[in-house]
């Protein structure tokens, strides 16, 4: 056999190919990292920084032995990070499932993943509550990794149900409270509302357990058994409780669980025209919902460039509530097609590259997006609320207005989108006001307005320009602390008003000049909220 | 003529192998929560596969995989097809899973 002089010049390629992997490429597979000084990034891929000492935290020590309770190998652990990040006067940061897109929990010097945590158990003794207003049987001590789809799984197995949470369970439960997450179940309010007390671990290896006075919930025996001490305050809990992670760690949460519950899921696909009215006023008589009486959730999905009338430009979900009951099973194949994970990035440089298509490739994505049931959905809150699919380099911004002003703030925003297309929709839903300090969820019943798009500068820069028709209208909003935002020292008190002011001096009370530099990082300082 | 149209299909079929985006594969079980960053290794398939990598992590805490991602980019297809599939890059992430129901009661 004689070898062609393609054959040959195949090989050669292949040994240069060979010899041109090896250096980056090994056979032999790198030893694993040292947990330190490494590359973190969040889950939607628009923020990185190096960490000088990053962490994982687990319950358990290297050998798997556990402590009893099980969160108390956790909780020593993150006390000697923290003593020896203060020792050598670094920053500290504590990180949930890092589904933030903006820094709040970033920070060059030392982050800690509390992902591993994730110790909760439902039910406290009678002897551990101060009052007999809280049923102990639905008390839930929660540990800070634990996240929103684990809280779901172990409470509906016990007939009881969180009372709300995001449109997503990935959450960690004190990264969505310490940023106001919140759903749509208008009654209800965000997380940070139906918590109880914080677990929080401070400076100098204190230790607190706030909670309001005005509904004080543990005991002092609770207390003394943590090695935390009582501090009954509601101000400085307003503050904490969304406390954009700058209060210490909260090591862990309590919270009462509410019976369990399912919901019954309607969508319908409407012009916006239709929808408009009842989105700024909640009059919802014209969207011919299947009941009259008031929806436990009403979520409203707007494609900004399809506002006409037979466009069917909006889709609106409304949710009711039932009594636990038995759920019709789901068939569940174990292979699916989902959106790759690089479709959205691929789509913002797209959309950069061609402005024109973004409207086209918008409205036909979102003619695809509802899908006709025969019968509405049930299930129970986890199982309506589930862990999505998508992932990728997606941008989101949130704005909170008096539900007064919605229908200036949508009329606005749809305004904007169609002068400067971005590859996106919009997202309307309704909370009730939070009385945590620095909620933006601050209006009596806000509209959020969420504006979720595809990663590239088109977005960033249909968000600057959202932001500044706002401002120019002269709506009254908040914006999310979890999303990107434009919040500043010099527009913060704008938003928020005295409840700044409320929330330093809370802050202050509780840690000293050394403690507030702790657990701090460059976003607290450009909010101004360092002092 | 036919020269030319050779090389406009080769540029073409060379334009499609790089300007694809990434190919990933994604196993992530229902009910199982990620408990650490994404760590990544490029690792590579040689000789046909006569040798190949082994991952085994050491940062799981003896937990099981929440997520695995099998990513192959068009270099990589590029390179399999320059070397006969001699050498077959592929960059492969995983996430760690979180104790199952820690402590709960």
């Amino acid at each position: 056999m004689t070898l062609s002089r393609r054959d040959l010049l195949k090989g050669i390629a292949a040994t240069a190919a060979l010899r041109m992997c090896g250096a980056s490429w090994p056979i032999n597979v790198l030893s694993a990292q040292e947990p330190s000084g490494r590359l973190w990034v969040n889950k939607h891929m628009n923020l990185s920084e190096q960490v000088w000492r990053h962490y994982d935290v687990w319950n358990h020590s290297p050998d798997g032995a556990m402590a009893a309770p099980g969160w108390r190998g956790g909780f020593t652990h993150l006390g000697s990070i923290l003593n020896e990040a203060q020792a050598m006067g670094r920053r500290v940061r504590a990180v949930g499932a890092r589904w933030s897109l903006s820094r709040w929990a970033v920070c060059p010097d030392v982050m800690i993943n509390t992902m591993p945590l994730n110790y909760h158990a439902v039910g406290l003794a009678p002897d551990d509550l101060s009052i007999s207003a809280f049923d102990p049987a639905r008390i839930v001590f929660a540990q800070c990794g634990t996240s929103v789809r684990e809280l779901s799984e172990t409470l509906e197995a016990r007939g009881l149900s969180l009372p709300t949470s995001g449109a997503s369970n990935g959450q960690t439960i004190c990264g969505a409270i310490s940023t106001g997450t919140h759903g749509s179940a208008r009654r209800v309010g965000s997380m940070q509302d139906f918590m109880l007390g914080l677990h929080m671990l401070a400076e100098d290896g204190k230790q607190y357990w706030i909670e309001r006075a005005s509904a004080p919930v543990v005991s002092a025996a609770f207390c003394q058994r943590l090695g935390a001490t009582l501090v009954r305050d509601d101000l400085l809990f307003r503050a904490a409780v969304a406390g954009l992670g700058s209060f210490g760690i909260i090591h862990a949460v309590m919270f009462e669980a509410v019976p369990g519950f399912l919901l019954e899921v309607h969508r319908r696909r409407l012009d916006w025209p239709q929808v408009a009215h009842a989105a700024a006023t909640l009059e919802l008589d014209g969207l011919g919902l299947p009941y009259s009486d008031e929806p436990f959730h009403l979520d409203i999905a707007v494609n900004p460039y399809a506002t006409k009338r037979g466009e069917g430009g909006a889709i609106v979900t409304a949710m009711y509530q039932r009594p636990l009951g038995p759920v019709p099973p789901r068939i569940v194949s174990d292979t699916a097609m989902v959106p790759g994970v690089d479709l959205l990035a691929l789509s913002g440089k797209f959309a950069n590259l061609a402005p024109r298509t973004i409207k086209r490739g918008v409205n036909a994505m979102f003619a695809s997006m509802m899908k006709a049931t025969e019968r509405p959905p049930l299930g129970t809150h986890g199982q309506v609320f589930p862990t999505t699919a998508l992932i990728g380099n997606s941008l989101s911004t949130e704005i909170g207005v008096d539900l007064a002003n919605a229908g200036q703030a949508l009329g606005t925003l749809i305004d904007v989108a169609n002068r400067y297309a971005f590859p996106g929709l919009f997202g309307v839903r309704y909370v009730q006001r939070s009385d945590a300090l620095l909620a933006f969820t601050k209006f009596q019943t806000t509209c959020t307005i969420e504006m979720t798009g595809a990663a590239g500068p088109r977005t960033e820069n249909f968000y600057a320009r959202a932001w500044a028709a706002l401002d120019q209208a002269r709506i009254p909003y908040t914006q999310h602390w979890g999303k990107i935002n434009n919040t500043t020292a010099g527009n913060l008190r704008a938003r928020w008003g005295s409840s700044v002011d409320q929330w330093i001096t809370a802050r202050q009370s509780l840690l000293s000049p050394a403690g507030r530099r702790l657990f701090s990082n460059d976003l607290l300082s450009r909010c101004g909220l360092q002092a | 003529m036919a020269r030319r149209m050779g090389t406009t299909r080769r540029a073409a079929a060379a334009l499609l192998v790089l300007a694809g985006g990434c190919a990933h594969f994604r196993v992530a079980p229902a009910n199982v929560s990620p408990a650490t960053l994404q760590e990544e290794r490029r690792v590579r398939i040689a000789g046909w596969g006569v040798q190949e990598p082994l991952i085994t992590p050491t940062n799981c805490e003896g937990q099981g995989m929440a997520t695995v991602m099998i990513t192959i980019r068009p270099r990589d297809t590029f390179i399999a097809i320059v070397t006969l599939g001699i050498v077959r890059p592929a960059l492969i992430q995983w996430t760690c899973a979180k104790e199952r129901n820690g402590g709960a009661r």
